[in-house]
């Protein structure tokens, strides 16, 4: 019996002993399911997150305009961004033939003018905004030579260009050579010559005498010379005078439009637009040009529509502007409805517009008689000016946009099992909205749809067009568990969003308080764990 | 004579329930019950391992404590045992206590001193049934509706505890009094407190935004090296007494009256706080411009759900023990036989409530007894307890038992389970 006893509480001890440390061992996490009722975002789309501040205009009763507004500015019709580089050479030889000077002795006093290599332009007065003067002289008398070189019709401050230099001995260390770099910058150039009745004449004057440095007489054979090399270096005008000759010139370019890049398919009907050009012309010629052709290109359906209007295809004379004072000539063009077929060139949803052009410079001669003037801040100016107001219908307008979803911004695989979502929307644009949404593979290539299409109802507009109730639609969303590893595992998804105006073909004007609020709630199968 | 008949019957009823009963000694260790012996040392080695709740069946939070996944299957078994306001209560406690009964010391008898290191962990939790259904089903059962997920408080607890006391034992007319008292240095290592005196929770239809009104705060001790067992960092230092008065009498009535665990703890400056009072309209992440959502990274984070208000860390806290009141009345109406056994306790600072029990101890000689109790209160409702106590071998007596035996019967169904042990010797 005691025996018995024993083991039987000895096995009752252990098996106690057993369940009471069991319990200290490390355990493993905890987890459950449970179903998380709530909102998950909000967010407001209206026209202001739609379109850039910069493209849209408010009108007075609140309804918008889409304007395109660009300067374009050009002098390239005259060529004086930069005048050519020109160097000038002279090699002054000592007129006395072999005789002896003092110190301070002149043997050289010699005006001269050249001839600047400017052509077809015929300049007869230039101020500089920018340039250099690069200096190279060599002495080949056996004594130093100062040199006074000065430019009299290149005027600053109501002095003449100067310079100063004593060139080295011939003998010396460095054989006479003398080198220098000087400013031009704010002189203002007469190139009329020393006659005053010539173009591209730079006038110059050479003074030269043995130095007070030197160390004794200086002996001059017939055969010593003083050679001067200048030149005029990136040169680039503020002001230009003379006849700018004539030219002519065609080209042809176009301009890359990304406005309707995220639109695939459908069509929408503009109610109207107006695209208005402003030419000024402010330099002192006359220009003829005109518009060979315009033609709104739309690369993706291959469809191209040229514009018709009476500037197409045909020159117009643009006068010159007028100095002191300045004023310059002005032109204006304006393409609308009535017009031309502007229209039909935007609901083309153009990828490019293509456009060639033609101009000509002074086609009626030197008829300003050599007073032709540029100011290169002043040139010609184009302001062209798109104005569409948002006053359209629209049919199966379909936009696309890629979502890339990155790492963080869904749960984890483990934390949400499925979810049942709901996007809840309150529209006040008069426009139904069809939203699919397709899983892309890494090549963005659709794989497959993530839910039946889902409508977003328009709201519907009073009799005078405006909307004034708002339109809410709630869209569930279901999400399997299925799915959303595919979700977790692309992570790329495709949004598409078809747009239909209510009460088609009727146009509504979109006002700056529209707007798309979206809340997306969820109801989340959510692995909850504890540790 | 009927009615006495019923009321002989009754009683014999009762008493024979009674039969065996002996209460839970987990708490007994404290007392001196070595007065009768003529040894003067006496050492104690014991465990406790008992959880209890008024709702909770021991399969969901077994399944819970385990680990792993808890089906739907587990959680609406609970459901199902929930009540408006839910208790639950767990106590694991191991030590050892050293007794040495003088027989005189500076010519005074009667005085006796005692040790005790113990480790000690405690929990107790009380939910209302929402939040239970809010945090383990989800508030999507509660469109809406509002959630009330206050009344809501959790404490645990994890400390040491070394004691010292000493004992007084008189002898007036007959009658055994004996006085003790303990002093108890407590070594604090891992606490978190949660008490949510107000919390509505409403969600609106299809979830569209939920409202959330709440007023509470969280305390918690830093997780540092928590898997430490042995040695264990120290992140909290307290204090407790324990005081009890014992009286015998020479008709065998035993009366002892405890306070225990009268004590605190204080946690240092690692300790992180959370304090909440605001109301919170939640209506989804806000994204500025859903043109560039690719630029704007949509965070479904639970912070920004959690950031409802003020959060200090390194800020210290003090936890007041859940500190017992206990009553027991213990008489031995066979001497040598049968004791019957009437308890009475209460713990402060704690979820739990007022508890009673009645049971008897059968001596099956003398050194073979059994004790069967059932009791009322605490963190449950009813529960039963058993106790069986064998000598074996000269010196040891080996004690184990169960404060829930319920959980032993229906281990599955039943809302509470227990195992108690303990070693003794006197020499």
């Amino acid at each position: 019996m005691s025996k018995y006893k024993i083991k039987l509480f000895q096995f009752i001890f252990i098996v106690t002993g057993i369940l009471f440390f069991n319990s200290c061992k490390k355990r493993e996490a905890t987890d459950w399911d449970s179903n998380l009722l709530g909102p998950l975002f909000k967010t407001s789309l209206s026209i202001d997150q739609i379109l850039p501040d910069s493209l849209t205009q408010i009108n007075a009763d609140n309804s918008i305009n889409v304007v395109y507004d660009d300067l374009f500015t050009s002098s390239g019709f005259v060529n004086t961004q930069q005048l050519p580089d020109t160097a000038i050479v002279k090699y002054f030889t000592i007129p006395f033939g072999s005789i002896f000077l003092n110190p301070g002795d002149n043997f050289l006093d010699l005006t001269e003018e050249t001839k600047l290599n400017f052509e077809p332009l015929e300049l007869s007065r230039l101020i500089v905004k920018s340039g250099e003067i690069e200096v190279k002289i060599l002495n080949k008398i056996n004594q130093p030579v100062d040199v006074t070189y000065i430019l009299p019709k290149a005027i600053k401050d109501g002095l003449p260009y100067t310079f100063n230099a004593t060139i080295p001995a011939y003998n010396s260390s460095n054989g006479g050579n003398y080198s220098a770099t000087f400013t031009l910058d704010g002189y203002d150039v007469d190139l009329r010559g020393i006659s005053g009745a010539n173009v591209n004449r730079l006038v110059t004057h050479l003074i030269a005498s043995v130095s007070n440095t030197a160390s004794g007489l200086a002996q001059i054979f017939s055969t010593d010379s003083l050679s001067v090399s200048l030149k005029l270096k990136s040169i680039v005008p503020y002001y230009a005078k003379g006849y700018f000759g004539q030219s002519k010139d065609t080209s042809s370019t176009n301009s890359r439009l990304t406005l309707f890049d995220r639109i695939v398919a459908g069509n929408f009907s503009l109610q109207e637009a107006k695209l208005n050009l402003d030419i000024k012309n402010g330099i002192g010629a006359d220009i003829r040009a005109g518009l060979i052709s315009f033609t709104s290109v739309n690369n993706k359906t291959g469809n191209s529509i040229a514009l018709q209007h009476t500037s197409v295809a045909q020159t117009f004379n643009v006068h010159r502007a007028t100095d002191n004072p300045f004023t310059p000539s002005l032109y204006s063009f304006e393409y609308n409805n009535t017009n031309s077929n502007l229209v039909n060139l935007l609901e083309n949803m153009p990828t490019n517009f293509n456009y060639s052009y033609a101009t000509e410079l002074n086609p009626f001669g030197n008829i300003a008689n050599g007073n032709d003037f540029v100011y290169t801040d002043k040139a010609i100016e184009a302001r062209v000016r798109l104005d569409i107001p948002l006053h359209f219908s629209s049919t199966n307008l379909t936009l696309v946009d890629t979502i890339y979803l990155q790492k963080d911004t869904i749960p984890e695989h483990n934390t949400v099992k499925s979810a049942v979502l709901k996007l809840i929307a309150v529209n006040s644009f008069p426009f139904d909205a069809d939203v699919k949404f397709y899983l892309l593979d890494n090549n963005l290539q659709k794989q497959e749809q993530l839910m039946d299409k889902t409508t977003i109802m328009a709201a519907t507009p009073d009799t005078d067009g405006k909307v004034r109730t708002t339109q809410e639609s709630r869209l569930p969303i279901t999400i399997s568990n299925e799915l959303l590893n595919k979700l977790l595992e692309k992570r790329k998804v495709l949004a598409v969003v078809t747009i239909n105006t209510i009460n088609n073909p009727m146009k509504y004007k979109i006002y700056h308080d529209y707007k798309l609020d979206l809340k997306m709630t969820g109801n989340l199968l959510f692995n909850v764990q504890v540790k | 004579m009927k009615s006495n008949q019923l009321f002989n019957s009754i009683f014999l009823a009762i008493i024979l329930s009674l039969f065996f009963a002996f209460n839970a000694y987990s708490q007994n260790v404290f007392y001196n019950d070595s007065l009768n012996s003529k040894k003067h040392f006496n050492i104690e080695f014991f465990g406790n391992l008992t959880a209890k709740s008024n709702a909770f069946p021991n399969s969901f939070y077994t399944d819970f404590y385990e680990g792993g996944y808890l089906s739907d299957e587990v959680k609406q078994t609970a459901a199902k045992e929930l009540k408006n306001v839910n208790r639950f209560g767990v106590d694991a406690d191991m030590g050892l206590v050293f007794r040495h009964s003088l027989d005189t010391i500076f010519k005074q008898t009667g005085w006796g001193y005692t040790a005790r290191i113990a480790e000690r962990r405690h929990l107790n939790l009380e939910m209302t049934k929402d939040f239970f259904n809010v945090g383990f089903f989800g508030n999507a059962m509660y469109e809406n509706k509002t959630a009330t997920l206050a009344n809501f408080q959790l404490d645990f607890i994890s400390y040491q505890q070394i004691g010292l006391g000493i004992e007084k034992t008189l002898l007036m007319k007959e009658n055994t009094h004996q006085v003790g008292i303990m002093a108890n240095f407590l070594n604090g290592r891992n606490a978190q407190r949660a008490l949510i005196n107000k919390a509505n929770l409403y969600t609106a239809t299809d979830g569209e935004y939920l409202n959330l009104e709440i007023e509470g705060k969280y305390n918690r001790t830093d997780t540092l090296k928590n898997n430490q067992i042995i040695p264990n960092p120290s992140k909290g230092v307290g204090f407790s007494i324990d005081m009890y008065y014992q009286l015998i009498t020479k008709e065998n009535h035993k009366l002892q009256i405890a306070v225990l665990d009268f004590g605190y703890l204080y946690w240092k400056n690692s300790a992180i706080a959370y304090n909440y009072d605001t109301l919170f309209r939640f209506e989804g992440i806000n994204i500025p411009n859903l043109i560039s959502i690719n630029d704007s990274l949509i965070k479904l984070s639970s912070d920004s759900l959690l950031d409802l208000g003020k959060r200090n860390t390194n800020k210290s806290f003090r936890t007041v023990l859940p500190s017992w009141l206990q009553v027991t009345y213990n008489h031995n109406l066979i001497p040598g036989k049968l004791a019957l056994n009437f308890q009475g306790r209460y713990r402060f600072n704690d979820v739990y409530m007022p508890f009673m029990a009645v049971g008897a101890t059968y001596f099956y000689n003398k050194n073979t007894s059994a004790s069967l109790s059932v009791g009322y209160g605490g963190y449950g409702n009813f529960n039963y307890s058993l106790s069986l106590q064998q000598r074996v071998w000269k010196y040891f007596t080996v004690g184990v038992g169960t404060n829930q035996l319920e959980g032993l019967v229906l281990p599955k169904k039943a809302s509470g389970q227990s195992v108690v042990f303990s070693i003794k010797s006197w020499f």
